[in-house]
């Protein structure tokens, strides 16, 4: 497969484009021919664009043809639980740990490893067990605390994987790190760099969407570069829907106005903004006209997601209380699989609150209050709508926590902090094996005795599932090709089914 | 670690031994040349071109018997390469001491003598080059038997026993090379089911009946990038159609070397799987088991995404195609049908959900070979969707969801043995109602 071939470029033709542009032979007759009739059929046309058989720069041929195999999953839906999940009262059973209650961890288990400013000065770093049962689940026989009752209803459909870690000890570089490979801003979202190698499945709705909580302790804030394009093309980066009753704002016409010269106005203004392209070349410009262009085809295509009248009560129920809330987890994980079905390529939901230094257990039983029913609502329904097959669903934080109190423990309190060198997430849906459990920690969760999965690793199974090989994915900028993963990132195949 | 360093200067014999055959034929051509007035002053170059030959074929020696070490090969023509190697090596040293001599006029050699000799070099490399190359590429390699494409390796449409004319020529055309009778990488042969059981370094490289422990069914499947693949070094892999019938012959078929087509059930997969196989030999014969082929009709891609369909390669190793039409698209399937067959081995996963569609609307589905999922929720079907469906031998997954199907019809759909999921929620099917 060559850029000469026809069938090259017939998937992205976003991608395409924008090497053609680099390309100097197209840069010179860009003038007369270049992007701005295609752009003119997209919005004349709605989605029937037609693509141009057109040739692809080096570059893009470097990249390969996308997606490079067989895809396992058509979308993702990331639930990022932000602030760092406890292992010890989720999915890591340390039975042991009991008997170690209060007293100091042994160097043994640390053997001198550094540990955050927050709680390195402690004069004794007490072993805290959790103070939440476990029972074992489903025919997998899989241990999950008492907080997590919904999930555990479900544990046969998830892969959990408790070996990940990461190298990162606080919040921001930690949540950067997971979404866009890199602990230091500046570098595309995962979801970027999925929606740039594989274009849309539905070119009324962004292909990254991205949903926030607005019922969770906001303990940790949350930055639209997480979900941001670094230095992709702008029309890659993740669209933040509005946590609350108007996702999107500014849908309907204002007062006095009937919309229906709105489509020559847009024209009008492309036509401006083509000549602004044609003297100056900045392709921002082009992804202005583009997003323009998205804005116009949503104010038709959102309303029909968002408006969840016509959901039975027994969805509703299904999700739990809140759900009927719009922009608390549960609403918003009802309008993920809107929008899944939809199909829209990334949406990635965030809920913060699960940084509990302190006053864990009450903490932590509110944020599983939060988030549990929705989130096993959500696999459940994604799967007797058949749509679990080839979604993939991801659950994790950004790092675990320490098998340690910081702080005072005392019979009811403890608090946990940060801790990267292990911690659980769980993959469920397309191409991942189900009912199963990977990687081991020691008694004391601390270090990994068994199949480490670093965060580039899992970065790497992700882009696999979507049929993307993550060393081929790369994208030049400032002289140097970056790619998700850097120049590590290994696909975990012993958790593919 | 110096063995390791050492291994890999064995491995490069095959690049360096080049060099010395260069030079010796390059001898040959000098002696002889030089007999004609032109370029007589040609032969003042011989002693030169003869020491350099020399000395590489002593290096090649050296490195070739490093890579003897790896005791990948077959002994009894690994022992005539190397004496053959060794011998020639030291009659080209001898003829340079005679010209060397003969130059300074210490001895006197007859010009006819020293072109014999040199002849007699040009023997000796066809030879040692021959041990050397059944070495690499099997002793049959040359044989005048195979002209072009070998026909040994061709599966017949007639294959009947499974072992000797269907598998055993996978084997010989993919793997021989290097498990072969002459050369045995990791101490394992192919050749005969015997040694297949044997197996090599990392055990047998087939257990009867058990595929995980089967060691080439392990490695076969491994993903292209993964270190134990096999073949490995970027040689042509085995088709997915081969892999299956290697599957198949050593899990189901317990490895049988007397297993006959003819007396298994009409159902067994492995049928179909050698169907595939011949199929594909017969209208590509060079790119054996490319199915379906890989170019695909883009005019028609084309006029199903301007009709508004959304159409996606998400194979292009095979070309494969999803094709979605969207919700309440309002295009009758009629209106697509016929850009749809020229597709039809390309579709893989197609979506019509939503569509107001009936059975009535769906006949092409039935022309769909290739497909494996088919989303046909929220259509007002009925029973007679089976039909279209129950011969599609690819189809994994099928979504009735809120249609109008019955159990019923649901049965005659579980007559298809390829399906694994059928989705029937909110139908009259419906195990939660």
């Amino acid at each position: 497969m060559t850029h000469h071939d026809p069938e090259f470029c017939l998937n992205t033709p976003d991608f395409a484009d924008l090497h053609r542009r680099i390309d100097r032979r197209h840069f010179l007759v860009k003038t007369s021919l270049g992007l701005g009739a295609l752009a003119t059929s997209v919005l004349l046309q709605g989605c029937k664009r037609t693509t141009p058989a057109a040739a692809l720069s080096a570059t893009a041929e470097s990249i390969g043809a996308l997606p490079h195999f067989l895809p396992k999953a058509k979308r993702i839906v990331y639930l990022f639980m932000s602030g760092g999940p406890s292992q010890f009262e989720t999915f890591d059973y340390k039975p042991n740990l009991v008997k170690m209650a209060g007293q100091d961890l042994p160097d043994s288990v640390r053997k001198g490893q550094r540990l955050t400013g927050m709680s390195a000065s402690q004069a004794i770093l007490p072993v805290a067990p959790s103070l939440f049962k476990f029972n074992q689940h489903g025919k997998s026989r899989t241990w999950v605390s008492e907080l997590l009752p919904y999930t555990a209803g479900v544990v046969d459909d998830l892969c959990i994987v408790k070996s990940l870690y990461t190298e990162a000890i606080n919040h921001d570089p930690a949540i950067t790190f997971f979404q866009t490979g890199s602990q230091l801003p500046g570098r595309p979202s995962i979801g970027s760099w999925v929606t740039y190698g594989l274009g849309s499945d539905n070119e009324n709705l962004p292909a990254f969407i991205v949903l926030v909580s607005k019922n969770a302790a906001k303990d940790q804030p949350l930055y639209a570069r997480l979900w941001g394009n670094g230095f992709l093309p702008s029309r890659y980066q993740g669209v933040q829907f509005r946590s609350g009753s108007d996702p999107v704002l500014f849908l309907n016409n204002p007062d006095g106005y009937d919309g229906h010269d709105r489509k020559q106005m847009l024209g009008y203004l492309k036509k401006l903004n083509q000549f602004q392209m044609e003297a100056y070349q900045d392709p921002e410009i082009e992804d202005r006209i583009a997003q323009y262009e998205m804005a116009y085809r949503m104010q038709t295509s959102v309303p029909g997601v968002i408006d969840v009248s016509d959901e039975p009560d027994e969805v509703f129920d299904l999700y739990g209380p809140g759900s009927r809330d719009p922009g608390t987890f549960a609403a918003n994980c009802i309008l993920a699989r809107r929008l899944l079905e939809r199909d829209v390529k990334f949406v990635q939901l965030y809920h913060q609150g699960w940084d509990q230094h302190d006053s864990l257990p009450s903490a932590i039983t509110r944020q599983c209050k939060e988030t549990d029913q929705a989130t096993a609502a959500l696999i459940k329904d994604l799967k007797r709508r058949g749509l679990l097959e080839d979604t993939l669903v991801v659950w994790g934080g950004e790092f675990g926590r320490t098998v340690y109190s910081q702080g005072r423990l005392t019979p009811t309190n403890y608090g946990r902090d940060h801790h990267p060198r292990c911690f659980t997430m769980w993959m469920a849906g397309a191409g991942v094996k189900a009912g199963f459990s990977y990687g081991q920690t020691d008694d004391f969760s601390y270090n990994i005795v068994e199949n480490p999965v670093h965060v580039h690793d899992f970065q790497a199974t992700l882009m696999h599932l979507m049929g993307v090989d993550h060393e081929r994915l790369s994208y030049k900028f400032q002289g140097r090709r970056f790619r998700l993963t850097d120049v590590h990132g290994k696909v975990v195949h012993d958790i593919l089914a | 670690m110096v063995e390791n360093i050492l291994t890999s200067l064995g491995r490069l014999h095959p690049v360096i031994v080049h060099l010395p055959i260069g030079f010796l034929v390059l001898v040959a051509i000098l002696d002889v040349a030089s007999y004609k007035k032109r370029y007589t002053q040609l032969g003042n170059a011989t002693p030169f071109v003869l020491l350099l030959g020399f000395i590489a074929a002593v290096v090649s020696c050296v490195f070739g018997f490093l890579l003897s070490r790896t005791g990948d090969y077959d002994e009894t023509i690994l022992v005539r390469h190397q004496v053959w190697g060794i011998l020639l090596t030291a009659v080209a040293g001898g003829l340079y001491l005679i010209r060397a001599a003969a130059i300074q006029r210490n001895l006197n050699v007859s010009r006819s003598v020293r072109t014999a000799l040199s002849l007699v070099i040009l023997v000796m490399v066809v030879f040692t080059g021959h041990f050397g190359g059944s070495l690499t590429h099997g002793s049959d390699y040359l044989s005048f038997k195979s002209t072009g494409v070998n026909t040994a390796n061709q599966i017949s449409p007639n294959a009947d026993r499974i072992y000797a004319d269907i598998v055993q020529p996978i084997l010989q055309r993919k793997c021989s090379q290097c498990h072969g009778q002459a050369k045995r990488k990791g101490g394992l042969s192919l050749e005969s089911l015997e040694a297949m059981l044997k197996g090599g370094k990392h055990g047998p490289a087939i257990v009867p009946g058990d595929i995980k422990h089967s060691e080439m069914i392990r490695r076969i499947f491994l993903d292209p990038s993964d270190e134990d693949f096999m073949p490995s070094d970027g040689k042509t892999p085995l088709t997915a159609v081969e892999t299956e019938i290697l599957r198949w012959w050593v899990g189901e078929g317990s490895a049988g070397e007397s297993l006959r087509l003819s007396s298994l059930p009409d159902t067994v997969i492995i049928r179909s799987l050698v169907d595939q196989l011949i199929e594909g030999e017969r209208s590509q014969p060079k790119l054996t088991g490319l199915v379906p082929p890989a170019r695909v009709d883009t005019a028609a891609i084309e006029r199903l995404r301007n009709k508004g369909l959304v159409v996606r390669i998400v194979n292009y190793q095979r070309m494969q195609l999803d094709v979605t039409l969207p919700p309440r698209s309002g295009i009758r399937v009629s209106e697509i049908s016929d850009d749809l067959r020229p597709l039809s081995k390309h579709v893989v996963w197609i979506n019509l959900s939503d569509n107001g569609l009936t059975e009535d609307d769906l006949d092409v589905l039935a022309e769909l070979t290739h497909v494996e999922r088919v989303r046909l929720e929220k259509n007002p079907i009925s029973d007679g969707i089976v039909e279209h469906l129950r011969n599609l031998e690819f189809l994994e997954s099928v979504n009735l969801n809120e249609t109008e199907v019955t159990c019923a019809g649901v049965e005659g759909l579980r007559k298809n043995p390829a399906i694994k999921r059928i989705y029937l929620w909110k139908t009259l099917c419906d195990k939660n109602n």
